[in-house]
């Protein structure tokens, strides 16, 4: 017996992180509360009219993905300072599991987190911004899932680049949205594309680049977390 | 999961052996060049003054820590060729509990039997808290717990895998005399069983009765050296203060 295998080591860390959250709904509430501000001010910034002259496809990529962003930000930092707070992190660096399984653990849950704030996020921006959500509802999924995936990956990697600096959200934004830039602005074309009634195969290229970048992130991970976290 | 370990520890063979070992940080060496051996089931007292290396020396030891240069081997394995094995022999007892203030006590532990891919975790943590005398507490957040009672869980939670090597860093530290009584009687049961156990720590009285060994560190290397039975605490403060000035 030298320990749970890769893919149960994930998931018993990722586990234990949804529980935690699950029973004290940090980082899920302030992402959610945050990303509720932004919208309110956003859909208060435009009024009706502007919206529908200018239309959600010209409007609501932007707002949707730059809000979805900031509060990763806010999630990635929590899930790595629960971590912190009694240096369970040389815990689980001590514990007989592969270090590629520490990433893939941390980054599920955060993907999940993140799918669930968006479950939220998504269906708000359609009220406040006067789109048909149901219309689009398969399309947008996939291009939501396929970059969420991406965020989640190189969010964690960073997280734990500012945990272990010690530095917050400051530092892991700094880092963070420079490096994902190319996924963001796949993200916007493709939710552009979508809310402007397009088929997926009109943005092929940029799911490609989506995909591709999800690719890239999660062997980046896999192989440097390790370095990372350990000193 | 006792079955996985040999009944008696091999007396030839060090369960540590420690050669050259190193660590810098930036132009400070924390750990300059120990080499030591230490033998399978006995138990091993680790003084030094503040800044001596010990701590370094220990997270090295349990690979929490990377070696600047220098080998350790466990058992005769070293990290670099089987870190999960070693990883499976060892655990560690520190200052920092290691545990998850928002879980239960009873999912903190259960949770590191998982980690460790133990077969039954539920009912090995279950038998932690009892012998913790903890069973009471196992469905409150370890945040909720009183520092002693989070050292004995944190204790728990180091010997959830049943470890062959034990390391503790300052564990008598701020606890209180129940929590220090139930680490003296967990330390005493793991001498009994012939674990393999290093411990860190000022208190020289209490390091010398609960260890067969004892190694002296100041300024990142190892300067002294001997068997714990029959020395006097006082005295061997006083040698120990010397030492320390003269080095």
């Amino acid at each position: 017996m030298t320990g749970a295998g890769f893919f149960r080591a994930a998931g018993v860390l990722a586990a234990k992180d949804l529980s935690i959250e699950w029973r004290t709904r940090e980082g899920l509430s302030a992402m959610v509360l945050f990303s509720l501000i932004v919208l309110v001010v956003f859909s208060f910034a435009f009024d009706l009219a502007t919206i529908k002259q200018l239309g959600p496809a010209r409007l609501v990529p932007g707002i949707l993905w730059t809000t979805l962003a900031f509060a990763g930000v806010v999630g990635f930092t929590r899930s790595f300072q629960v971590e912190a707070r009694r240096d369970s992190m040389t815990a689980l660096l001590l514990a007989p599991v592969d270090r590629g399984a520490l990433f893939a653990g941390k980054s599920l849950s955060n993907l999940v987190q993140l799918l669930l704030l968006e479950v939220v996020v998504v269906p708000l921006s359609a009220i406040f911004f006067g789109y048909d959500l149901f219309a689009i509802l398969w399309p947008m999924s996939v291009v939501v899932f396929l970059h969420t995936f991406g965020l989640a990956e190189m969010g964690t990697l960073l997280g734990a680049v500012a945990a272990k600096v010690g530095r917050g959200e400051a530092l892991l934004s700094t880092l963070l949205f420079p490096v994902t830039m190319p996924l963001f602005i796949s993200a916007v074309k493709c939710t552009n594309a979508v809310l402007d009634g397009k088929e997926l195969s009109s943005v092929s290229n940029w799911l490609l680049i989506a995909v591709g970048f999800d690719l890239l992130f999660l062997f980046v991970g896999l192989l440097t977390f390790e370095y990372v976290v350990e000193e | 999961m006792m079955n996985d370990h040999p009944s008696n520890p091999d007396p030839v063979r060090p369960a540590i052996q420690v050669e050259s070992l190193s660590r810098r940080f930036g132009s400070r060496a924390a750990v300059n060049a120990v080499t030591v051996d230490i033998a399978s089931g006995i138990s091993t007292a680790l003084f030094g003054p503040n800044g001596a290396g010990k701590t370094t020396l220990l997270r090295l030891l349990s690979s929490a820590l990377r070696p600047t240069s220098g080998q350790i081997r466990i058992a005769g394995k070293s990290y670099q060729d089987n870190p999960r094995e070693i990883r499976r022999m060892i655990g560690v007892i520190s200052h920092n509990s290691y545990l998850y203030d928002d879980l239960p006590c009873l999912a903190n532990l259960e949770f590191f039997g998982k980690l460790y891919g133990l077969p039954n975790p539920r009912q090995r943590a279950e038998e932690l808290l009892d012998e913790m005398e903890l069973s009471e507490r196992a469905q409150d957040p370890a945040g909720t717990l009183s520092r002693g009672m989070t050292q004995r869980l944190s204790i728990a939670r180091s010997l959830v895998h049943d470890p062959e090597v034990v390391f503790l860093d300052e564990p008598f530290s701020g606890l209180d005399p129940h929590a220090a009584s139930v680490l003296r009687t967990t330390i005493g049961r793991l001498r009994e069983r012939r674990r393999t156990v290093v411990m860190v720590t000022h208190n020289i009285p209490l390091g010398l009765k609960l260890s067969d060994r004892w190694l002296l560190m100041n300024r990142g290397r190892l300067v002294d050296q001997g068997g714990s039975a029959g020395q006097d605490p006082e005295r061997f403060q006083e040698i120990h203060f010397r030492k320390e000035v003269a080095s």
